[in-house]
C-alpha cells in the first residue's frame, strides 16, 4: 500500500501544477483574471491558455501510453512511439502537401495528406504483422525502422530539392510544436482519439499475456498474430492523429513510462497506462510553457525542450 | 507404438515441423499419446523438441499435417486459442516478462479468459492464487516484481500460473534447464503433487533424465525430426535406443553409475 500513498502525493503535486501552468507564459497574467470578464488576461487565459493546455495534457498523456505499449509490445525497452515510421509517413505527405500543392500547414487538407500517407504505410505494416513473418516479432520493428528511415530520406530529399522551403511549415513537423487551437478544435481532436486511447487501455491485460510469449498467450486465450495486428492498427491511428497536429515530439514516449516504472513501481500494465498519462500529461504541458517563457514572444520546438528538460531529470532517477 | 484399449491424449496426422523456412522433420511424423500417463519428450538439442510442443498447442511450428487432441475431439489447427484457454497450460524454458510485472498479477493472468472488459478477478479467483502462491512457496514474492525474482523462483511461479489455468493437459519445455539441483528438485517436486491432485496429463520435455527415468511413464524420444522411439517408457532404457537418441553417451546413460547419480536429488 506504500506506493499508492506516495502515488497520490505525486498525483495531488502534479494537479497543483497543472492549475497554475496557465498562467505563465510570454504574458504573466495575475491570478485574480481568471473570474474577471473584463481583464486582458481571461481572454488570453480562456482562449488561448486553457484549450493549449488540454491539447498538450492530452497530447502528452498519449505519447507515453503509446510508448509503453510499444516498449511491452516489442519487448524492447528503447521502443518509442514513433518507431514503425508511422509518424514519419505523416510528416512525409504534409510536407509533400506543402511543396507540391502548397498546402497550409494545420489546414484540412494538409492534415488528410498526412494522415493518408499514414494510412498507406499502416496497410503495409498490418499486413506484414499479419502474414507468417510476422511470427517473428523483431521483423516488425526491424521493417518499421527502415520504413522509417525511407520516410525520412524521401521528405530530406523532397526538402533539399526545393530548397526556398527549408524552415517552412513542414521542417516544425521534424522537431515537433503544439498548435494554438480553439477550444472546439481540441475537444473534436480529443474526441476522435479518445476511443482509441480507451481501447488500449482495455488491452492492458492482453498486453501483459503477450509479454509472457507467444506460446502461453495462446493458452490464455490470446490470438497472438491477431491481437498484435490490431495494437498495431490502433496505436499508428493514434500516432498519426497527433503527430498530424503536434509533428514528432520526442522523449515522452521513450522516457515517461521508464521514469513511471522507476518512480511507483506499477505493478501491471494498467496501473503502468495510468500513471504514464499522468505523468506524460504534465512533462509535456509543463515543458510547453517552458518553451514559451525562455525568449517570449518566440517559441522553441517543444521536443528539444522536453529533452533539455527531461534529460536530466531521467538521469537523476537512474543514478538515485 | 502399439494402440491398446487406452484412451487416446493425442495423435499426430502427417504432422510437418517448420522453424520459419526452416524445416525440423525431413518426413511428416505419425504419433499417438495416451491419456493418463506422464509423457517425456527425449533427444538431443535440436531434434525437434520445442518444436513439436509448440506445434501441439497450435502454434505456426506446425506448418503440415494436424494434430488431434483428446480422442480426436479438437483438431489444433483448426482451433482458436479461445478454445484451447483453460484446457491446454504451458510452461517454457524460461519465462518472458514485461518488466514491471509482478508475480501476483503475473498469477492473475492465468484467469484472462474468463475476465471481462476490464480484468477484475473476484474474491475466490484472489484466494486460489494465494493458496497456490502457499503451495508453491513463493506467497512471500507476491508484490516482487518477476524479472527481479531468482530464476528458480521464476519457473516455480510460471508452473504456479499453469497449473492456475486448471488444465486438462499440462506442457512443459525444458523447464528446469537454468535451475541448480534443489531449485530442480523443488520444481520436479510442485510438478508431480499439483498434477496429480488433480489429474492432468502432462507432456514433458527434459534433459534431466534421472528424473525422467524415475517418473516418466512414456517416452517419446526425437532424433533429427524423427521419432525414434514412442511407447512405455521401462523398455527404452534398457533398449538400444539410447544410442541412437544420444550417440555414444547413450551407452553411459545405461550404466549403473546413472543409480547413483540419483541420490544426490
Amino acid at each position: 500500500m506504500r506506493w499508492l500513498s506516495r502515488r497520490s502525493f505525486w498525483l495531488v503535486a502534479a494537479v497543483g501544477l497543472v492549475l497554475l501552468l496557465p498562467f505563465f507564459g510570454s504574458e504573466q497574467i495575475p491570478f485574480g483574471d481568471w473570474q474577471n470578464p473584463v481583464s486582458a488576461g481571461y481572454r488570453i487565459l480562456w482562449q488561448l491558455r486553457v484549450p493549449r493546455l488540454a491539447l498538450t495534457l492530452w497530447v502528452g498523456g498519449s505519447l507515453a501510453v503509446l510508448g509503453a505499449t510499444y516498449q511491452i509490445l516489442f519487448h524492447n525497452p528503447l521502443a518509442e512511439p514513433y518507431l514503425l515510421g508511422i509518424s514519419s509517413a505523416v510528416t512525409l505527405g504534409i510536407g509533400l502537401g506543402e511543396i507540391f500543392f502548397s498546402l497550409a500547414p494545420y489546414s484540412y487538407l494538409s492534415v488528410l495528406a498526412g494522415l493518408a500517407a499514414a494510412l498507406l504505410a499502416t496497410v503495409v505494416l498490418i499486413t506484414l504483422s499479419l502474414s507468417s513473418l510476422g511470427d517473428a516479432l523483431d521483423r516488425i520493428v526491424l521493417f518499421g525502422t527502415g520504413l522509417n528511415f525511407l520516410l525520412s530520406a524521401t521528405l530530406f530529399l523532397a526538402l533539399s530539392y526545393h530548397e526556398q522551403q527549408m524552415g517552412g511549415g513542414s521542417l516544425r513537423w521534424l522537431f515537433g510544436q503544439i498548435p494554438w487551437l480553439s477550444a472546439r478544435g481540441v475537444l473534436i481532436f480529443a474526441g476522435i482519439s479518445v476511443p482509441f486511447l480507451g481501447w488500449l487501455f482495455l488491452k492492458a491485460r492482453t498486453l501483459d499475456a503477450l509479454g509472457l510469449g507467444d506460446a502461453v498467450a495462446r493458452t490464455l486465450g490470446v490470438s497472438v498474430a491477431g491481437e498484435r495486428a490490431h495494437l498495431v492498427l490502433v496505436t499508428s491511428i493514434l500516432v498519426s492523429l497527433i503527430v498530424a497536429f503536434t509533428g514528432s515530439i520526442g522523449f515522452v514516449g521513450l522516457i515517461v513510462p521508464h521514469a513511471v516504472r522507476l518512480l511507483f513501481r506499477p505493478p501491471n500494465t494498467r496501473t503502468l497506462f495510468t500513471s504514464a498519462f499522468v505523468m506524460g500529461a504534465v512533462f509535456l504541458s509543463l515543458s510547453d510553457v517552458v518553451s514559451r517563457a525562455i525568449l517570449p514572444p518566440f517559441e522553441f520546438p517543444i521536443g528539444i525542450i522536453t529533452t533539455v528538460v527531461g534529460t536530466p531529470f531521467f538521469l537523476y532517477l537512474l543514478w538515485r | 507404438m502399439i494402440r491398446s484399449n487406452e484412451t487416446e491424449l493425442c495423435r499426430g496426422d502427417q504432422v510437418v515441423l517448420a522453424y520459419g523456412k526452416l524445416r525440423v522433420t525431413p518426413h511428416p511424423l505419425e504419433f499417438w499419446f495416451p491419456a493418463g500417463h506422464l509423457i517425456a519428450l527425449v533427444g538431443r538439442n535440436g531434434s525437434g523438441k520445442t518444436t513439436l510442443l509448440r506445434a501441439l498447442i497450435g502454434e505456426r511450428t506446425l506448418a503440415g499435417g494436424e494434430i488431434f487432441l483428446w480422442d480426436g475431439s479438437v483438431a489444433i489447427r483448426k482451433t482458436k486459442p479461445r478454445q484451447i484457454a483453460g484446457r491446454i497450460a504451458f510452461v517454457a524454458q524460461e519465462q518472458t516478462v514485461p518488466t514491471h510485472l509482478t508475480l501476483f498479477d503475473m498469477l492473475s493472468l492465468a484467469f484472462l479468459p474468463g475476465l471481462g472488459w476490464f480484468g477484475r478477478l473476484n474474491a475466490a479467483q484472489r484466494q486460489r492464487i494465494q493458496d497456490t502462491m502457499e503451495a508453491f512457496g513463493i506467497a512471500s514474492l507476491a508484490d516482487k516484481r518477476v524479472k527481479e525474482i531468482s530464476t528458480g523462483e521464476r519457473q516455480r511461479a510460471a508452473l504456479a500460473r499453469a497449473i492456475l489455468q486448471n488444465p486438462r493437459l499440462l506442457i512443459l519445455d525444458e523447464p528446469t534447464n537454468h535451475l541448480d539441483p534443489e531449485a530442480k528438485a523443488r520444481f520436479w517436486g510442485s510438478l508431480i503433487r499439483e498434477t496429480r491432485e488433480n489429474g492432468c496429463d502432462v507432456i514433458v520435455s527434459s534433459h534431466d533424465l534421472n528424473w525422467v527415468r524415475r517418473h516418466a511413464t512414456w517416452i517419446c524420444a526425437l532424433s533429427e525430426g524423427e521419432i525414434v522411439y514412442n511407447g512405455e517408457s521401462d523398455t527404452f532404457w534398457k533398449g538400444e535406443f539410447l544410442k541412437r537418441v544420444f550417440g555414444e553417451i547413450g551407452e553411459e546413460i545405461g550404466t549403473p553409475i546413472f543409480g547413483d547419480q540419483e541420490k544426490l536429488f
